[in-house]
C-alpha cells in the first residue's frame, strides 16, 4: 500500500500566521508609540525606552504561546498523529487479518481515538463474517455446480421416447439450491414407454448420488421386465443397503402401452399426477412409501385406460410449492386451472409443459425458487383430438376447428378447406361410423390425422389427370394439399384408416 | 421456523411452527441432535407447522430413526395441510400421528 504521510505539522501553519500577525502588530504598536513618545525629545532614547516596553512583552506573549502550542500539541497534534497512523494502517490490517491495534487514549481525542479503533473491530468483524459468508456461498455454488453435473447425465434425451401415436414432454427446471429432481423415460420396446419421475428428499452431491444411483438401479429393474411395482420393491432394497445419510425419494413409475392407451404404474410416495381430459382429476392410486428408507416396504401395481384425447401431467413439489414475492404458493388450483385451459387450446404435450412453465413464470415473476421442479405429460395420442358424427352438418364445425387450432397460420383457409372435402368424402363414401380429426404440432410442422372406422380406401392411390372440376371431394382436398405442400401419408391399422395429413410450420408463427 | 423444546423426565416435546422447508430443516436437525441420550418419548407437535418440504420430511424420518429402539416418537396436531402431505407420502402409515 502506498504509503503518503506528511512529516509537517498540522499546527504549522497556524502558529506561522499567528507569529507573522504578532509581528504585525509589534511593528503597528511599535511605530504608533515612537512617534507618541519621541515628542521633543531624542530619537535614541525613545527607540530604547520603546525596547524596554515591547521586548518584554513580547517575551512573555512568546513563552506563553509556547506553552499553549506545547499544550495543544499534546491534546490535538499528537492524537491526530495516531488516529492518522491508525486509519492508514486500518486496511492493511483487515487484509491481513491481524487482530485491532490498542490504542492508548490521550487528551481530550482519546474518545475519539477509542471510538475509532472499536469502529476497527466492529469493520475487522462485519468483513470476517463477509468473507466467511462469501466462501461458504462459493462452496456453496461449486457443490451445487457438481450436484448438477452428476444430475445432468440422469436426464435423457426426451426425443427418445416420442411415439407418432403419443406425445411425451417433460422440464426440469434446477434451482439454486441443488435439490434433485429425477426425471428417466425410454422406449422399452416398439409397444411399451417406460417414464418416471421423483423427488430426492435431500440437496446437493450426496442427494445427486443418491438420484444417480436410484436411476441405474430402476432402469436395471425395468429392463429386467418386472412390473412398476416389483422393480419400486427391488430398488427400495437396493437402496437400503448402502444409504448412510438417510436419505430418500418420492417416486412415481409408469409404462405406458401406446396401441391401448393402458398406463401401468406404481407409487412410492410420489404427487397424485393429473389425468387431463375433458374432465380433469387426480389420478387414483396409493400413496405407497418413499424409497430407501423402510425395509420391506409394498407397492402396488395400478393401471388406467387412457382415452383418446387425455393425458397424463406428472410434477414435483417444486412446481405447487413455488411462490411469488407475496409468498403464495402457485398451488393446486392455479395448476388445474391451467392444465384445463391448455387441455382446451394446446396441441401436444410439448404445448402443455411449455403452458404449465409460462404459466408459473407469469405467477412466479423474478422470485427466485429454492426447490427443483419437473413437469412431464403424456399424451394419447399426441396433440388434440376431436370426435365427429358421420354428417355432412359436421363439416363446419370441422374447419371452425382447424382455424382455431392453426391461430394466424396464414394457409388455415385452405386447409381448412381441404380438409372439409376430405371429410365430405369419408361421410359420403367410406360408411364411416365414427370420425376422428387429430391435430399436432410437432418440431418441424403441423400434423392433421384423420381416423376413421370405414371402409379400407387409399385416397392417395395414383388417379387420372383431372381437371379442378371432374375432382371428388376428397381428389380436391388432396390437390389443394399438395398444391400447399403439404405431405400425406395413408395407412389402415386395427381395421381404422388413417390418412395423415403434415405440413411444414411457417417461420415466425 | 421456531422449535420449542419441552422436557418432562425421559420425555420431551419439540413444538415446531412456521415453515419447516429448506432453512427450517437444518434447525431441526440440530434440534434432535441436541436431544439427550436418556429422552425415551419424543413427541414433536406441528400445530404450528404451516408447510412441509420434502427436506422437512426427512427430518421427521430421521426423528423416527433416532427413536427408533430407544423409545418412541409421536407425531401430533398437524395442520390439515401438513396432513395432506403426509398422507401423499405415505409417512403417515409410517409414523404415528395423532392428528
Amino acid at each position: 500500500m502506498k504509503k503518503n504521510r506528511n512529516k509537517r505539522s498540522p499546527l504549522f501553519f497556524p502558529v506561522l500566521m499567528g507569529y507573522l500577525i504578532l509581528l504585525l502588530a509589534v511593528l503597528v504598536y511599535g511605530t504608533v508609540r515612537f512617534f507618541l513618545l519621541r515628542g521633543d525629545g531624542e530619537t535614541t532614547e525613545t527607540i530604547f525606552r520603546l525596547l524596554w516596553e515591547i521586548v518584554p512583552a513580547l517575551g512573555a506573549v512568546l513563552l506563553i504561546g509556547l506553552f499553549l502550542l506545547i499544550a495543544l500539541s499534546r491534546r490535538v497534534t499528537l492524537p491526530l498523529r495516531r488516529a492518522l497512523r491508525v486509519t492508514g494502517k486500518l486496511s492493511e490490517r483487515v487484509e491481513n487479518g491481524q487482530p485491532p491495534e490498542t490504542v492508548e487514549a490521550h487528551g481530550d481525542l482519546g474518545d475519539l481515538l477509542e471510538t475509532m479503533a472499536a469502529q476497527e473491530k466492529k469493520l475487522a468483524e462485519l468483513l470476517k463474517k463477509r468473507e466467511t459468508k462469501t466462501a461458504e456461498e462459493t462452496d456453496r455454488k461449486v457443490r451445487s455446480e457438481l450436484a448438477r453435473e452428476f444430475l445432468r447425465g440422469t436426464i435423457p434425451d426426451k426425443t427418445a421416447f416420442g411415439g407418432l401415436t403419443y406425445g411425451v414432454s417433460a422440464e426440469i427446471r434446477r434451482s439454486g439450491y441443488a435439490g434433485a429432481d429425477l426425471f428417466d423415460g425410454f422406449l422399452l420396446d416398439k409397444n411399451r414407454v417406460y417414464f418416471a419421475v421423483g423427488d430426492i428428499w435431500g440437496t446437493g452431491i450426496s442427494a445427486a448420488l443418491f438420484a444417480t444411483r436410484l436411476k441405474s438401479a430402476l432402469r436395471e429393474q425395468i429392463l429386467a421386465a418386472k412390473t412398476p411395482a416389483a422393480a419400486l420393491s427391488a430398488v427400495n432394497d437396493i437402496l437400503l443397503g448402502c444409504n448412510p445419510d438417510t436419505l430418500a425419494a418420492t417416486l412415481f413409475v409408469g409404462i405406458f402401452h401406446p396401441d391401448t392407451g393402458e398406463l401401468r404404474y406404481a407409487n412410492a410416495g410420489h404427487l397424485s399426477p393429473v389425468v387431463v381430459g375433458e374432465k380433469i382429476g387426480f389420478l387414483r392410486m396409493r400413496a405407497g412409501t418413499p424409497l430407501g428408507i423402510y425395509p420391506g416396504a409394498v407397492f402396488q401395481d395400478e393401471f388406467i385406460l387412457l382415452r383418446p384425447g387425455q393425458g397424463v401431467f406428472l410434477h414435483t413439489d417444486g412446481l405447487v410449492n413455488a411462490r411469488n414475492d407475496k409468498h403464495e404458493f402457485f398451488g393446486y388450483d392455479r395448476l388445474i386451472r391451467a392444465l384445463k385451459g391448455l387441455y382446451e387450446n394446446a396441441l401436444g404435450a410439448e404445448s402443455v409443459t411449455g403452458g404449465i412453465l409460462k404459466s408459473l413464470g407469469a405467477f412466479c415473476g423474478e422470485c427466485a425458487q429454492k426447490d427443483d421442479l419437473t413437469v412431464f405429460a403424456l399424451y394419447y395420442p399426441s396433440g388434440v383430438q376431436q370426435l365427429f358424427r358421420p354428417d355432412l352438418s359436421e363439416a363446419n364445425r370441422l374447419r371452425d376447428l382447424i382455424g382455431e387450432w392453426m391461430g394466424d397460420d396464414p394457409r388455415k383457409n385452405k386447409i381448412a378447406l381441404a380438409c372439409s372435402d376430405i371429410f365430405t368424402n369419408i361421410v359420403n363414401h367410406a360408411g364411416a361410423k365414427c370420425i376422428r380429426l387429430g391435430c399436432e404440432r410437432t418440431d418441424d410442422g403441423l400434423v392433421l390425422r384423420f381416423t376413421d372406422d370405414g371402409e379400407p380406401f387409399d385416397p392417395l392411390q395414383p388417379t387420372e389427370d383431372k381437371d379442378l372440376y371432374s375432382f371428388n371431394e376428397e381428389e380436391m382436398g388432396i390437390t389443394i394439399i399438395r398444391r400447399l405442400g403439404g405431405g400425406m401419408f395413408y395407412r389402415t391399422k386395427q381395421s381404422l384408416n388413417i390418412l395423415t395429413l403434415r405440413f411444414p410450420l411457417i417461420k415466425g408463427l | 421456523m421456531e422449535i420449542t423444546k419441552t422436557t418432562d423426565g425421559n420425555a420431551a416435546m419439540l413444538s415446531l411452527s412456521g415453515w419447516l422447508d429448506e432453512d427450517g430443516a437444518p434447525l431441526l436437525e440440530k434440534a434432535l441432535g441436541e436431544l439427550g441420550d436418556s429422552v425415551a418419548e419424543l413427541v414433536l407437535d406441528l400445530e404450528g407447522l404451516e408447510y412441509i418440504s420434502s427436506l422437512g420430511l426427512r427430518q421427521l424420518v430421521l426423528a423416527q430413526k433416532k427413536m427408533m429402539g430407544r423409545g418412541t416418537l409421536t407425531v401430533i396436531r398437524p395442520r390439515q395441510a401438513v396432513l395432506d402431505v403426509l398422507k401423499q407420502t405415505g409417512l403417515y402409515e409410517r409414523l404415528n400421528v395423532l392428528a
